[in-house]
């Protein structure tokens, strides 16, 4: 008994089919070999043969729905058959079938089966061709339930972490409402000042700080802090940073000078304590007459608008906040006229691109600047936003803006 | 971020080869760094003449490289610095901090005459 023989024993093919008419099939079937990755018939073919598999293995390949490459959908063993289907209904062959073994096949060529196969016994093949298939189509539906099963399960793990975004998402924007409530509160009410402010962090919460406090009576103190970075960590520190501000300035009986603020601030903050630093902008203005004293740790010149003359920019005197062994604080002393305003900002103005990659840059904002005046700061706060919004339009800001706008009238 | 890196006598050359420094790869750039610092140079030059732009977060990453830097008692200079970043450097005054060169040459040049 040869291979062929052996293996047709028995075999779902043949059940009802008398001795006669397996010896004619038998006679029919023509011994075939494949080696490994070499195709046995594809997608798309006209071909109507059936297949029995002998030896080795071979795999089933449906294209994607591009069309541009292919996945393998099943395997098969030895004892199975296969291309029943276009041997049943003549249609173009629904998968590519490649030997993923070295294969032996027993081939029943449709024209053979056509020719000498009577009608009676091809009927019964038929029928245990359908028998097979329903078998497959049985086990197709319980895999296809597994699968149905497991997309439950992604779509579960989905939806957990789409919770979690928004967890995080909710978390953020508390924390963003609770940054807001770091910055000057518009009813804020200071004798001879009118302030406005910008404040647009670029991600939720950002690194940038506006403060106003009133120390007395007759001084306030009006800062602006830009800590390196505008993430979670950034925003922390703003908040640390304006918590110290305040408890240095109220467990001091007497006022703190910007000098003393940014040497307290330069002791405290040491660039290894955060892997962070800061630039700050840090004026006390006496109320009845407009005189203030500043001080600046590395950052941008704040912008003095005198009305009919040239804006002054008052420069930084210290290096940055982090950097204490390299620190000399200087103070300046100027004074605000009726009318007089001053500007503080950090440089995410100056910094902002627009989609050629130029930046806004510091003289386009002195220009702008040096025209506010006969407006009120509210006025100028949205001529400024404005400006940035159609200068960087449609590109936007990488970083944190922010602006105060502190006008003194008497 | 592509850093290229040189070592001459007692100094390491270091040239990030971008345009950009900002807060999509400071930190890259402060661990490539920090990495080829793992021996005991004398001086680490910066080439900067790639860069255009670097922002307050590429500012934090220079001053972790000094202060790594210091810890070994080498000197940090930076090199080729264009106009706009000399700028930042004046306005944050770390000028004061950073020895700023026109060119690795030039900071060179100084390096031998101060031996």
């Amino acid at each position: 008994m040869n291979v062929c023989e052996q293996f047709l024993q028995n075999h779902p093919f043949f059940i009802d089919l008398d001795k006669e008419e397996i010896g004619l099939i038998k006679s029919l079937l023509q011994e075939q070999k494949f080696d490994i990755g070499e195709t046995i018939f594809q997608e798309g073919e006209l071909s109507f043969d059936l297949y029995f598999l002998v030896e080795g293995e071979v795999s089933i390949l449906k294209s994607d729905i591009d069309k541009e490459s292919q996945s393998i959908i099943g395997k098969l063993q030895p004892n199975e058959i296969f291309g029943e289907m276009s041997f049943l209904d003549h249609a173009p062959r629904s998968t590519t079938l490649q030997a993923e073994k070295n294969t032996v096949v027993l081939r029943l060529l449709w024209e053979d089966a056509e020719r000498s196969i009577s009608k009676e016994t091809l009927k019964k093949i038929t029928a245990n061709l359908m028998l097979i298939n329903i078998g497959r189509l049985r086990n197709a539906n319980q895999s296809y339930m597994k699968q149905l099963k497991h997309i439950d399960k992604v779509q579960e793990i989905q939806q957990g972490l789409l919770q979690h975004e928004k967890d995080i998402r909710e978390a953020l924007l508390e924390a963003a409402s609770m940054q807001k409530k770091l910055l000057p509160p518009p009813e804020l009410k200071l004798k001879n000042i009118h302030f406005s402010w910008l404040y647009e962090p670029y991600q939720v919460v950002g690194g940038d700080l506006i403060n106003i406090l009133p120390l007395n009576e007759n001084h306030a103190a009006f800062y602006i802090v830009d800590v390196s970075g505008h993430d979670i960590a950034s925003a922390i520190f703003t908040a640390s940073i304006a918590q110290f501000i305040q408890q240095f300035n109220v467990s001091n009986e007497l006022i703190q000078t910007p000098l003393q603020i940014i040497n307290a601030l330069q002791q405290e903050y040491p660039f290894e304590r955060f892997e962070k630093y800061f630039t700050l902008f840090y004026l006390i203005l006496e109320l009845d007459t407009g005189k203030f004293l500043y001080s600046s740790a590395g950052h941008p010149p704040a912008v003095m608008i005198q009305r009919g003359h040239k804006p002054i920019l008052l420069e930084s005197s210290d290096v940055l906040i982090g950097l204490k062994e390299f620190s000399s604080p200087s103070m300046g002393k100027q004074q605000l006229q009726s009318g007089d305003k001053l500007f503080l900002y950090t440089d995410g103005i100056t910094e902002i691109e627009n989609t050629r990659g130029k930046a806004f840059g510091p003289d386009r904002l002195y220009s702008l600047l040096e025209s506010c005046q006969n407006s009120s700061v509210e006025e100028d706060i949205l001529k400024i936003k404005h400006a940035i919004k159609s200068f960087s339009e449609p590109a936007i800001s990488r970083d944190d803006v922010s602006l105060l706008a502190v006008e003194f009238i008497k | 971020m592509e850093i290229s890196s040189e070592v001459k006598n007692e100094s390491l050359i270091i040239k990030p080869n971008a345009q950009r420094i900002d807060s999509s790869v400071s930190s890259e750039f402060k661990t490539k760094v920090l990495d080829l610092l793992n021996k005991p140079y004398k001086i680490l030059l910066i080439d900067f003449s790639e860069i255009e732009f670097i922002d307050s977060s590429a500012l934090g990453s220079l001053i972790s490289i000094l202060k790594s830097a210091n810890l070994q008692n080498a000197s940090l200079a930076i090199c080729g610095a264009k106009f706009q970043i000399v700028n930042l450097f004046k306005l944050t005054r770390l000028n004061k901090v950073f020895i700023v060169f026109e060119d690795v040459d030039e900071a060179e040049k100084f390096f031998m005459n101060k031996k």
